[in-house]
């Protein structure tokens, strides 16, 4: 089975170390690959792109290594595929 | 544990034996490289800053005092036209009191530029056969001080090639040795890990002092750092942030305390152990800015996407001619890549090796290159890069 790989316990979403289709069940691993739980993908992700793990509401912290990578511009289902379009930086964001 | 390097009179150790001309000015880059190429062995690197700066003047001054003070290269001789900001003599007087041989020479204090072309031809092939002479020899590794820089940065930049350079970096700072990341605006959103990672306070103002300079840029100009950090490039590779792109650029430090802060192409005072330096993000400006430190040995990291299906072509090269730089490819997908690579661990991606066993592959890689196995860069690309001084005042 392919791998979704989470780098810390408390991320809510993750990486697909290969590319994955509507439908597809994923196992869920910590960097050392042991199995943490299963997920299905709610779309078509390229392989090395991240998916949430968790329900993220709209305007809710992304975390990945436990740290906030930005912030959800849209909400983003467990399964859903999780990049640009739905995350905005917060330090790469200029202030008026 | 040793490596074979060639030991400095003043008390440093080269992985590469180099007389190097270097220009003070680029008016006078084709005189540097025609002494160069007059003398088999001998190098020079294009400067590519003109005489119209003011703020970067000390920047640069100090990165070409330090390119010439870098224990690979056994001499080095300035040239200058004589009505530059930065005096060719000085700087050589600089570079002797720190005890090895260098000349500078300026057309107006020669008077003539077959006179300097004369002097400076004389003066290389004295150094370049006393270089010659140098023979390596076993030297321990405390003296090895690695520069890191990452490109082609993606997702998996977190997972392997980065955390299997933390832990070569960490393991050579266990033993005495010395390494340095830096690009500044890649540390942004992940300035509070740093902060708790370094030992003075002063520093971690020191460092505030770059990161808010990026910022009041970004406020000035009223842009977001989104198509350029992450680059396009990263973000087809999967890195959604800035924060994200930090958050994998710090692994190639490894996990010790930082001991020092320094200015870009400043060298350590304190002793061995992990150093940040402020640089731009761009490979020439950090790799410069890691040998002007002191450094002898670079790392380039790579993860997945278009850099890692280019490795053998230019602008993943890290190609400064006198710093060889390891290129460490970390994406499983791209194997059929690892020739144009010194050290492949994406096997880590793919179970078959642990991420201690990535790191020693890139350890031994660093060891490799450090007694004198040629990289790949060094073996076989053509590209030459110029000394990018991390440009940041007034251009006049």
């Amino acid at each position: 089975m392919k791998t979704c790989v989470i780098l810390s316990a408390e991320d809510n979403i993750g990486t697909l170390l290969e590319p994955g289709s509507k439908g597809e069940e994923f196992r869920i691993t910590d960097t050392s690959f042991n199995e943490l739980g299963r997920i299905v993908l709610l779309a078509d992700v390229p392989g090395t792109h991240k998916i949430a793990v968790k329900d993220i509401p709209e305007g809710g912290n992304v975390v990945k290594y436990s740290e906030i990578i930005g912030r959800a511009s849209a909400p983003i289902r467990a399964g859903e595929y999780a990049h640009v379009h739905n995350i905005v930086s917060i330090a790469g964001t200029h202030s008026e | 544990m040793d490596f074979l390097g060639y030991e400095r009179t003043n008390g440093t150790v080269g992985t590469r034996n180099y007389v190097l001309v270097l220009p003070t000015v680029n008016c006078i880059n084709d005189v540097a490289y025609q002494l160069a190429a007059g003398v088999p062995g001998v190098k020079s690197i294009e400067h590519l800053t003109n005489c119209g700066h003011r703020e970067d003047t000390p920047r640069t001054r100090r990165a070409l005092a330090g390119m010439a003070k870098n224990p690979n290269i056994y001499a080095a001789l300035f040239v200058g036209i004589g009505c530059e900001p930065i005096d060719p003599e000085e700087l050589a007087e600089e570079v002797k009191a720190f005890g090895k041989p260098a000349l500078g020479l300026s057309v107006k204090s020669v008077g003539d530029i077959e006179v300097l072309l004369e002097k400076g031809h004389a003066f290389l092939l004295e150094q370049q056969a006393a270089a010659e002479k140098c023979v390596r020899v076993p030297c321990d590794i405390s003296n090895l001080f690695v520069g890191t820089k990452c490109g082609g940065s993606g997702s998996l930049s977190a997972l392997s090639n980065n955390p299997a350079i933390g832990k070569a970096v960490d393991k050579l700072i266990s033993l005495g040795g010395s390494a340095a990341f830096s690009e500044t605006c890649e540390t942004l959103g992940v300035e509070h890990i740093l902060k708790r990672r370094m030992q003075e306070p002063a520093d971690f103002e020191k460092f505030c002092a770059y990161t808010d300079r990026i910022k009041r840029d970004m406020n000035y100009h009223k842009i977001d750092l989104i198509g350029s950090e992450p680059t396009p490039g990263n973000i087809a590779s999967g890195l959604s942030t800035i924060e994200e792109k930090s958050l994998g650029a710090i692994m190639k430090g490894g996990t010790t305390p930082i001991v020092e802060v320094l200015d870009f192409c400043e060298m350590p005072t304190r002793g061995h152990g992990l150093y940040f330096i402020d640089s731009s993000a761009l490979g020439d400006a950090v790799l410069l800015s890691a040998m002007a430190a002191g450094s002898q040995v670079g790392i380039f990291s790579v993860a997945s996407g278009l850099p890692a299906r280019f490795g053998c072509l230019p602008s993943s090269s890290a190609g400064i001619e006198t710093y060889p730089t390891i290129k460490v490819l970390g994406s499983y997908a791209d194997r059929d890549q690892a020739k144009y690579f010194d050290a492949f661990v994406g096997d880590f991606l793919a179970e078959k090796i642990s991420l201690d066993e990535a790191g020693d592959i890139v350890f031994n890689a660093i060891l490799a290159a450090a007694s004198g196995r040629p990289t790949y860069t060094e073996e076989h690309n053509k590209y030459h890069a110029a000394l990018d001084f991390y440009k940041q005042g007034l251009v006049i």
